[in-house]
Parts: structure tokens; C-alpha cells; sequence
């Protein structure tokens, strides 16, 4: 009974998907899966945070509860599990790895690597782990790749990346794959050179290194004053994306550095705050849009770049949205990298008056020395590492903005060797005036908003949609949530005890589909709610750790019940 | 409580700019404000601590270095200069903060101001010694040195520390960069082969009876591969070494060999002379 129930709804999903879509075919970047599994940090290579399972859907959302829970003993999680073949693989913050069964939670496996004094401390844990051929691949804390046996924990293989006590650096929130090759970038907000390297997934054999800042004699390298570019920044914090027809890698590049005084490095700093594209046999830039030249506010273009397709007429049309902590998100043809569509995502953008047509800033404002100016958004961006979520099914793009302003000031710098910070300026972040946080869906070829979810207090956690027409995401408050895709209403939440800032994933084991969501804040936007929120932030519970699975209460016929 | 009243009441006393105990509201504010000031843009976490700069947790600090610290700055330091920015109120709010963090330290209650011991500052290194740093530390090198090896602990993990060099002349050091004995004394080179067929050479790191742990030098940088079971076995093996200097003068190697001696506080700079061969 329940089975015909479910099916007549997704027969009616589908239905209203192709009325709404009656011209444009929408798909997923990848061949379509069954999505049993979750065996990637955005589920796909195409970074679209998208499960193809409607099993839970909008109409029986509400009934979803608990299947298990999984606390780590640690102190916060802001890790994306990944599940292949009813095993998950979840990432504490401390490089503690666990291998569970998916669909009761019972321990397999653990494996601890110890964290050596002097690393980064919450904004150093790794959020993501990547897989393949039967390995973990690991970016820890310590600032090494770490390849391990899925099936028995054990290390197979280990390489430094370089020492993190030289390079105050470590890796970048995930690695991903690209082939056979595992990919990984390089975090800190520090005097640095950038880059984006690559291994070989069976050997840890080293393949290639993209610098993001290029060296005296390659094409860009005339945009940096030549005492700086080496120590110029342009972090890769997050996760990119790879399109295996193309062989591309699509990686976010960070702001350059000094961060906030830009006087300092006349020029446009090449390829900081550009997205990126890079060959990924060889290493080399296949093309780059920045999208903030000479930055002086921090605007990384670190997020995720997405990867849509959309068939107009037969014709397949590879697109790449980008969004950037400014407040703006980019449409490019990720063949070319040619600018297609730019549209802001958040409401308070005070920085820029718009985007040209090429996709430029319009009057772009620069920090000033020693003169305070409030700077809408702030460095911490409209949002950060909380990735959005594009659903093939509506067509739609989901994404968070904190409306968090700042008084931004330039200061004279220092002199600076590597690992220094290097900030060159100084910020007071304050709520913005006339806005309020919220998370929204928008038509990403053109901006147009669909629905806006005011959130109350910024929602740090990333969003991930599915077949069944939902969103799921998690607030600081701790309640992990399900909206409505189509008008963001919100049909269903759960108080999991400590504010959410991982990712929600969701998989299926027997037949029956689960949604997992961590919880136990952690990142740097959540050090935003105790300064600018303080009334609401006596309510925000004290961080622990710990993963809820959600099913629908089971039933013959919703899979093997445990 | 009442006994850090009664010392804040006499250190009023005694030292006028000591001002009161501060009440729960104004410490919260006073987190509020570190949080905005201090911990935004990554310098010192939430809470004083996690993030790029130094710690703030259990310190040893005076209430007067904090307040120092924070009104001027840290000279060859990020640590900005706050005095044009804050208020003498917020100012106090910050420094009863920031020894807030540190609850065993008992300069809080200025019952014993111990003087801070001043922060041994390293001999600089001369401008030919921090040119050979770059090299040592340059990451975009194929084969740079600190993918191995580490100076002053501060580099990869598999060959040596190159600080116990530092006495050595530059013409040994020379010789060991164009002919490195591989492995030395300290090091074994083994062949390791599982149950399962699995093979591989390389300088050992770890053996015990569950596993057995070696770099792999066949590319750079060096793989550290690990291999577990009851059953395997280990050999005695040799393995082609060299160092790849490709791409640098004899000028660089002197700013390198500079560098590698500059542990040694009697060292001075290096030229190609030094270690030209006779």
C-alpha cells in the first residue's frame, strides 16, 4: 500500500517536472546513477549535492525519524560521510576515520592518526574524504595525504604535502577524484603560494602541481609586484569539481594576500579569486574567469564550482555555476570558461554596483588606509564552505546568504616571509542593517529567485537536494530540517542537540533510503552568532559530535527493516 | 571570588590604572567584543584559541602585557596596534577576557606579577642565509630538499635533520649534496614482500611483527608505504640514490650550504670558493 503510495508521487513528480521544463532537459553532470550510494563529497563529481532517491519525498517527510546515531567523542563535526555498498566512511575532526554499517550504525573499523601539536585547530580539520579502488583518501590535519584501506582501516600509503610548521598550511577541506588521480588543494589564510596538486590514486606516486600564483615568466605572473607573488595567497580551501568527458578539474581559487590592502600588490593577482580549469592528465590551466581582480575584501571564489547540463533543442550545453563570498554567482561555459550569466545571490551587496557584461564588478570598492568603510557582505562572505545544492529535478539552485556586514580597513603591512598571516587591514563585522539571512532556490540561467526561507540566524550547514523534492539542511540551533524544494516550506525538522554545520548525504541500503546529517558547529561563520546575535545565541547548545541517520519508519515493503 | 575582590580592591590601590572585577555582563561583552576583534579574521579562534595566531589559552600573561599587547601591538608581528581604535572601557573588558582564558594563572589576581621572561629572539639569518631558505623550502622545486629532509626540524620526515651539519665545512657539505651516501648509518634499505604479493623497496622506517613501514625513493616526493601480516618478508636490499640539483648555480648552492650552516651561531656566509675543489 505504501509502495503504490510512493510510487503514484514520484509518477506525479515527474510529471510536474516535465511540465515545468517543457523545453529544457535538465541533467546531472554525470551518467544518471542510481544513488545507493554517496561515494563522493557532493555525492557527484559535477559538485551538485543531489540525490537521485525519492523513497522519502515531500509528502512523507514528516514521518522521518531516527535510524541510528553515531557520536564520535569528539568535539564538533562538519564532516560529509561518504557510503559505497552499505559501508559509511565518516571523518572526525581529530583524523579519527570511522567505517560503519550504513544501515544500523555498528562500528566496522576505526583508525586514528594522532594530530601533532602547532596544526590548525577547528578551521584545520578536514571536512571531506574522497574514494576509490577500494582506498580512503585522507587530507589530515597534519597536512599529509593518507590513502587507506577501506576494508581494514589500515594506511597504504602516506605522503607529506608539505611540512604544515613551514607552510602554516594544510589540505583543502576535501580532496576529490579525478580519474585516477586524487586531487587536493592546499588551505590557510596566510603569506603564500597556492596550488592544487595531484597523485596517483593506487601509488601516491606525485603527478602534477598547478600553482594558482604563476612564476616570473609564465603568462600572469606580470600581474604581482615581484616582491609579493610568491607569498600572494590565493588559498584553495574547499572541494572542486571534475568533468571526466572534458578531463577537466574545476577548482574555487581564494583571495590574495595581504588580504584586505590591496595598494600593496598593484595588478589584477592572477588566478586568485578565479575559478580555474585545469587539464587533469597534465596539470596545466585550460582557461580561468576571475571574478575579483586586485581584491582587497577577502571575496574568495572558493566555493564549489557546479557543473549543469542543459540540453536546449538537442544541443547539450555544458555550463559551470560559481558562487563567490561576494554576494554574486556566475554562469560560465566550463569548455571555454566564457562568462554566460552573472546574478547576486545574497540581498546586502554594497561593494559593487552590479556586473558588467563581461561579468566584471561595476565600481568595485576598495579598502581604504586606516579608514573604516562598512562592506556588505563581509570577508566571511554571503556564505562560505556551506555548499549549495542544484536539483536536475526542479532545475533550480539552492544556496544560503548570512547578511553579515563589516567595517573594513586597510593597514600597512608588514614584512612578511611564508606562513605569516598576512592580513594587511581590519575588520568589525556587524549585521547587516536591512537584511536578514535566509536560504533560497533560484533559476540558475537567470537568477530569478523562487522561494526565500528566512533562516533567522545565518544557516552555516551546507544544503542537499533530492529526487523527492526536498532540501535538507541543518541550523546553529541544532534541528536538522527538510524544506520543500518547489516553495521552501518547511515540512519536517528534528532537534539533534548541537548546531549543524555538515553536510546532509543520502543513501540507501536494502532498499530503504536514509539521510544523514552531522551534527556539532563548527567553521569559522559560527564564531558569527555569539557577537552579532547575542540574545539568540544563549540558546545555541553546547558542540558535540555526533551523526543522525534518518529513515522512514520501516515497513514491509520500505526495505529490509532492522 | 572574594579573595580576587579584596586583591582587585588593593591592586586598585596600588596600581591606580587596575581597574575593578569585572561583572559577569561585562565579561560577556568583553567575549563578544574579543570574538569580533580578536578571533574574526582568523587570528585567534574562537575562544582565544584554533586559529592562525599564537593561543591565548592558559598563558602566563600579566594583565599589563595584555593590555600593552593589545594597545600597541606587536612590533615583527601581525599583531596590530588597537589604542585609536577601542575604548579605554572596551580595552579593560578585552584584557579581563583575555586572562580569563588563563584561570590557573595567578597574574589575574596580581597577587604575584612575575615578570614575562622576554621571548628569545633567533639570530637572523643573513640575506644569503634566508635565500638559501627559499631554496630548502621551495615547495615548487621537483625535487626540493625539504620534501626529505627537515633543518631545525622544520621539513620532511625521512632523511636526516641538517641542523647537526651545521659545524661541518662547506666543502663537505658540498660533497654530500653531489654524492649523498644513502642510507646512512641511522638508515636501512629493505625489501619487503607480503603474503599477497605485494613488493616494494625502500629506506625502513617501522618494523614490528603486525607491520612494516618504508619510504618508497622511486619518485619524489618519497611514498610512504605500509604493509601488514604475520607473513611477510623482509631483505636486506640496495637502492640507487642521488640528489637532483638540477636548475641551480653554484651561487644557490652557496646560499643553500649558507643556510645549512647557520645553525652554527659562528657561521658566516658562504661563497663558491668555499667549497670549489682544490
Amino acid at each position: 500500500m505504501i509502495r503504490h503510495k510512493l510510487a503514484k508521487t514520484a509518477r506525479a513528480w515527474a510529471g510536474m517536472g516535465a511540465f515545468l521544463l517543457p523545453c529544457l532537459w535538465l541533467t546531472g553532470a554525470q551518467a544518471a546513477t542510481t544513488g545507493a550510494d554517496w561515494p563522493s563529497f557532493f555525492g557527484d563529481s559535477g559538485a551538485q549535492s543531489y540525490s537521485p532517491l525519492d523513497q522519502v519525498n515531500a509528502g512523507n517527510v514528516k514521518n522521518l525519524s531516527v535510524a541510528w546515531a553515531f557520536s564520535t567523542g569528539e568535539n564538533g563535526l562538519g564532516a560529509t560521510p561518504l557510503v559505497e555498498g552499505g559501508i559509511m566512511y565518516l571523518l572526525a575532526p581529530n583524523n579519527h576515520l570511522f567505517a560503519l554499517d550504513a544501515a544500523t550504525g555498528k562500528q566496522i573499523w576505526a583508525s586514528t592518526r594522532e594530530v601533532p601539536s602547532g596544526t590548525l585547530g577547528g578551521v584545520g580539520s578536514s571536512t571531506g574524504i574522497a574514494m576509490a579502488f577500494g582506498l580512503i583518501f585522507e587530507g589530515t590535519r597534519d597536512n599529509h595525504l593518507v590513502a587507506v584501506d577501506a576494508k581494514t582501516g589500515h594506511d597504504v600509503w602516506d605522503i607529506q604535502i608539505e611540512d604544515y610548521r613551514q607552510c602554516k598550511c594544510t589540505t583543502s577541506f576535501t580532496p576529490i577524484m579525478a580519474g585516477d588521480k586524487v586531487i587536493v588543494g592546499a588551505r590557510g589564510d596566510i603569506a603564500h603560494r597556492g596550488y592544487i596538486s595531484a597523485y596517483d590514486a593506487k601509488t601516491g606516486k606525485f603527478a602534477w602541481r598547478f600553482y594558482v600564483i604563476p612564476a616570473p615568466g609564465e603568462p600572469g605572473n606580470d600581474s604581482w609586484p615581484k616582491e609579493i607573488w610568491n607569498l600572494g595567497g590565493g588559498s584553495t580551501w574547499y572541494g572542486g569539481s571534475y568533468d571526466p568527458e572534458l578531463n577537466l578539474v574545476y577548482w574555487g581559487v581564494g583571495n590574495p594576500q595581504p588580504m584586505l590592502n590591496a595598494g600593496a600588490r598593484p595588478g589584477s593577482n592572477l588566478y586568485t579569486d578565479s575559478v580555474v580549469a585545469i587539464d587533469a592528465a597534465t596539470g596545466t590551466l585550460k582557461w580561468y574567469f576571475q571574478e575579483n581582480p586586485n581584491d582587497s575584501l577577502d571575496y574568495d571564489s572558493a566555493p564549489e564550482p557546479t557543473l549543469i547540463d542543459i540540453n536546449r533543442g538537442g544541443k547539450v550545453e555544458k555550463l559551470l555555476l560559481h558562487a563567490n563570498k561576494s554576494g554574486y554567482s556566475y554562469l560560465l561555459d566550463r569548455t571555454t570558461g566564457k562568462f554566460i550569466a552573472g546574478w547576486p545571490h545574497a540581498d546586502k551587496i554594497t561593494w559593487a554596483k552590479g556586473l558588467d557584461k563581461d561579468g566584471h564588478p561595476i565600481d568595485a570598492a576598495k579598502t581604504e588606509l586606516n579608514v573604516e568603510k562598512l562592506i556588505c557582505p563581509s570577508l566571511y562572505g554571503s556564505r562560505a564552505g556551506n555548499h549549495s545544492t542544484y536539483s536536475p529535478k526542479t532545475g533550480w539552485w539552492y544556496s544560503t546568504s548570512f547578511e553579515v556586514c563589516a567595517y573594513t580597513k586597510a593597514m600597512p603591512i608588514m614584512a612578511a616571509k611564508e606562513g605569516d598571516m598576512f592580513m594587511g587591514g581590519f575588520i568589525r563585522p556587524v549585521r547587516s542593517p536591512d537584511t536578514k539571512p535566509f536560504i533560497a532556490a533560484f533559476d540558475p540561467l537567470t537568477g530569478k529567485r523562487q522561494w526565500t526561507y528566512p533562516t533567522g540566524l545565518p544557516n552555516v550547514s551546507p544544503l542537499t537536494s533530492t529526487a523527492g523534492g526536498l532540501v535538507f539542511g541543518g541550523d546553529v540551533f541544532g534541528n536538522a530540517f527538510a524544506l520543500d524544494a518547489k516553495t521552501g516550506k518547511k515540512l519536517w525538522s528534528f532537534s539533534t542537540g548541537s548546531g549543524i554545520s555538515g553536510s546532509p548525504i543520502s543513501y540507501s541500503v536494502g532498499g530503504r533510503q536514509y539521510v544523514a546529517i552531522p551534527s556539532g558547529l563548527q567553521g569559522a561563520p559560527a564564531t558569527l552568532i555569539a557577537p552579532l546575535w547575542p540574545e539568540e545565541a544563549k540558546s545555541v547548545p553546547p558542540v558535540g559530535s555526533t551523526l543522525f541517520v534518518f529513515a522512514l519508519p520501516a515497513t514491509k515493503g520500505a526495505g529490509d527493516a532492522h | 571570588m572574594r579573595t580576587k575582590l579584596l586583591l582587585a580592591a588593593l591592586a586598585a590601590l596600588i596600581a591606580p590604572q587596575i581597574h575593578a572585577a569585572p561583572s559577569g555582563a561585562e565579561m560577556m561583552q568583553g567575549g563578544n567584543l574579543f570574538a569580533i576583534t580578536c578571533s574574526s579574521s582568523f587570528c585567534h579562534g574562537d575562544g582565544g584559541v584554533g586559529a592562525r595566531g599564537p593561543s591565548l589559552r592558559n598563558r602566563n600573561f600579566t594583565p599589563d602585557f595584555v593590555r600593552n599587547t593589545v594597545s600597541n601591538g606587536r612590533s615583527g608581528t601581525p599583531m596590530p596596534a588597537f589604542k585609536d581604535s577601542i575604548s579605554q572601557a572596551e580595552l579593560n573588558m578585552l584584557v579581563d577576557y583575555v586572562m580569563s582564558l588563563s584561570p590557573n594563572n595567578h597574574n589575574q589576581d596580581m597577587a604575584a606579577v612575575a615578570p614575562v621572561p622576554p621571548t628569545p629572539v633567533p639570530t637572523p639569518l643573513s640575506a644569503k642565509a634566508q635565500a638559501g631558505s627559499a631554496i630548502f623550502y621551495d615547495a615548487s622545486r621537483p625535487a626540493g630538499c625539504a620534501l626529505c629532509h627537515s633543518y631545525k626540524e622544520q621539513g620532511g620526515p625521512i632523511g636526516p635533520d641538517l641542523a647537526g651539519i651545521a659545524r661541518r665545512s662547506p666543502r663537505d657539505i658540498y660533497q654530500g649534496m653531489v654524492k649523498p651516501t644513502v642510507p646512512n648509518a641511522d638508515y636501512t634499505v629493505v625489501s619487503v614482500a607480503t603474503e599477497d604479493g605485494k613488493t616494494a623497496t625502500g629506506l625502513l622506517k617501522q618494523k614490528t611483527d603486525a607491520i612494516v613501514q618504508l619510504y618508497d625513493l622511486s619518485s619524489v616526493p618519497p611514498v610512504l608505504r605500509s604493509f601488514y601480516g604475520a607473513k611477510m618478508g623482509v631483505a636486506p636490499a640496495t637502492m640507487p640514490y642521488a640528489h637532483d640539483l638540477s636548475g641551480l648555480s653554484q651561487d644557490d648552492l652557496a646560499a643553500l650550504i649558507t643556510f645549512l650552516k647557520s645553525a652554527d651561531p659562528a657561521s658566516k656566509d658562504v661563497t663558491p670558493q668555499d667549497f670549489a675543489q682544490p
